[in-house]
């Protein structure tokens, strides 16, 4: 019986598919470039409509100088775009950009505009908030200035190859998506293997369910001290420090502290009957109370994390389809191999029992 | 799926008989009876409340309104959690399977969380009355406070009930083994807590503080369920 039963865990494709997965993430994770992007642009923060502008744009793995038809554009909205009177190029990756700005035609707000660029090797790359034209004032006649074009001169196709998109902030850090966000989401899943078999455990009083349910919330564990130290290693290059007061970040920190508490409190029980009912108890409570801390909480308070508070996120045009190549792989790969790491760690405990129980 | 196996693990135990209020309050009056007599435990909350909050009075001697805050709801927390850690090793083994054979055990959880609901109430009014009395008492909004109050600290003497039932076997390290299993667990009645008495102070204009109290409201109906429901496992010990 218990052996029909376990007999998935003997057959070896599924622990192939997981490790395949996870080698395809890594590698094709780490190796594939990112877009082109403007890192940095050196220029006034703002001007007046009929100014002179003269913008000092720094890309990230641009080629302004190999690169054909090279061309910028302010943008206020697809029908109000202006392009550039001149460009020089500095280097592959520098390149100044002159305007003139026109007529905002609003009278009290200040107008941000975007930046976007186009080479024929590179595709277009956007900046939001270049630059912003002031209010206008009563002395200036739109008429006699500049006009902004209504389109843009020709349509801007992307270059073949799979490229992760540019983010500022991000940068590089965007590869973390397959690890650290694929690492919480296979630990929850995981989680919830082992909330089954502690229900199950209760059901059925198959010390098989206790054993699977302790193995599946260890390698939880595992994921998530994983996760907390991607993430950590992640905020230190985004935001400055290794630890911040971000409300997701405690908050995954307290589900680990409650989870390790799990494996106290099994290991302060001697009595074998016992410890796998008070620990099944005890892990479903766990995970219940988990709920709120993890789904509830971080939404009531401002988050640094990308997705909260205007920080790009997953979803939308964020999580775009080259990061879906290997973000869901990841999440498979991850739990195909953590499913394995569980069953070993509970083929382990059945054998250690079983010898126990000879003498 | 996984419903319907909780409600069967409730129905297939033994007793199911019908439960009455009076039952529960038979129970609840017991406990209280029991406590009465043996007035040595109670005290010694009492007195460890006042002492913490006389050391809390005295480290900082003028407390801000976000610390008074935060120390008074750690200073409950921390009463609480001392005075309902033997909530069930204070009855003796032979006592329990007396219970166990006359009460449902949903009957019985139901009476331990109302009386150590009461229990914490007590304390929590003895921290703040004398947080009040030491140092300037910083609530605006009494209602709210009291409002939170009630909802937070009924989660958290919850999930301390259940937790002290499953260390009830326990020989030794009870406190210690109590506070790992508990503390983490009583975080997001905490945040929420000290949330709304903020907001109750005017530290912090929050219009969507009815919105709290729903989500802490939630919470406590999901524990107060979730521990009726896996109680009859524990009590069978």
């Amino acid at each position: 019986m218990e052996l029909s039963k376990d007999k998935w865990m003997h057959l070896w494709y599924w622990k192939i598919a997981g490790a395949v997965l996870m080698v395809y993430v890594l590698i094709g994770g780490m190796v594939t470039p990112l877009k082109p992007g403007i890192e940095s642009l050196d220029g006034p923060l703002s001007a007046k409509p009929g100014d002179y502008v003269e913008l000092k744009i720094k890309g990230y793995n641009a080629h302004y100088v190999t690169g054909k038809n090279v061309k910028a554009w302010l943008k206020l909205d697809d029908n109000h775009i202006i392009p550039a009177v001149n460009l020089r190029y500095v280097a592959e990756d520098r390149l100044i950009a002159m305007f003139i700005l026109p007529p905002s035609g609003r009278k009290e707000e200040t107008v941000p505009l975007t930046l976007v660029l186009y080479n024929t090797m590179d595709g277009p790359s956007i900046l939001p908030d270049a630059i912003s034209i002031l209010p206008m004032t009563d002395d200036i006649d739109p008429n006699q200035m500049i006009k902004w074009h209504t389109s843009y001169e020709q349509l801007l196709p992307t270059p073949p190859g799979i490229k992760f998109p540019y983010r500022n902030i991000l940068h590089e850090t965007i590869r973390n998506t397959f690890f650290h966000v694929a690492l919480w989401l296979s630990m929850v899943i995981i989680l919830l293997a082992g909330f089954y078999h502690a229900i199950f455990y209760l059901r059925t009083k198959n010390t098989r369910h206790d054993k699977l349910s302790a193995s599946y919330n260890s390698v939880a564990i595992l994921y998530g001290l994983l996760g907390l130290a991607t993430g950590s290693i992640w905020a230190r290059f985004t935001w400055g420090t290794w630890w911040t007061t971000d409300i997701k970040l405690n908050m995954a920190a307290i589900a680990m502290l409650i989870y390790a508490a799990y494996f106290i409190l099994r290991s302060s029980i001697t009595d074998f009957d016992k410890r796998a009912r008070f620990s099944a108890v005890y892990s479903i409570f766990a995970f219940v109370a988990l709920i709120p801390l993890i789904f509830v909480i971080p939404r009531l308070y401002d988050s640094l994390h990308p997705g909260n508070g205007g920080n790009p996120a997953l979803g939308g045009e964020d999580l775009d389809n080259t990061l879906r190549l290997f973000f869901y792989p990841s999440i498979i790969g991850m739990v195909l191999l953590g499913v394995w790491m569980a069953t070993l760690s509970y083929r382990y405990t059945k054998t250690e029992e079983k010898i126990m129980t000879q003498f | 799926m996984i419903v319907i196996s909780i409600i069967e693990i409730v129905y297939s135990h033994p007793q199911s008989d019908q439960m009455y209020l009076a039952r529960i309050a038979e129970l609840v009056r017991k406990d209280f009876l029991v406590e009465i007599r043996n007035a040595q435990t109670i005290s010694a909350i009492v007195l460890f409340t006042l002492t913490v909050v006389f050391i809390v009075y005295k480290s900082f001697n003028a407390l801000a309104p976000l610390q008074w805050n935060v120390m008074l709801w750690i200073v409950v927390l921390i009463s609480s959690l001392n005075a309902l850690v033997k909530s069930f090793s204070a009855d003796a083994a032979k006592t329990s399977l007396f219970y166990y054979t006359l009460y449902h055990p949903t009957e019985v959880i139901v009476a331990k969380i109302v009386y150590n609901f009461m229990l914490t109430l007590v304390i929590f009014l003895i921290a703040y009355v004398a947080f009040g009395f030491f140092m300037v008492n910083p609530v605006k909004d009494f209602g709210l406070f009291i409002q939170g109050a009630c909802l937070g600290l009924f989660g958290i003497c919850t999930i301390f009930s259940f937790v002290s039932a499953i260390i009830s076997s326990q020989e030794s390290g009870v406190v210690l083994l109590m506070s790992v299993l508990a503390l983490p667990l009583t975080i997001p009645c905490m945040l929420l807590l000290i949330k709304i008495s903020s907001v109750s102070m005017r530290l912090m204009v929050d219009s969507s503080v009815g919105n709290d109290l729903l989500i802490l409201a939630g919470i406590d109906i999901l524990l107060v369920g979730l521990v009726v429901l896996l109680f009859g496992e524990l009590w069978k010990s």
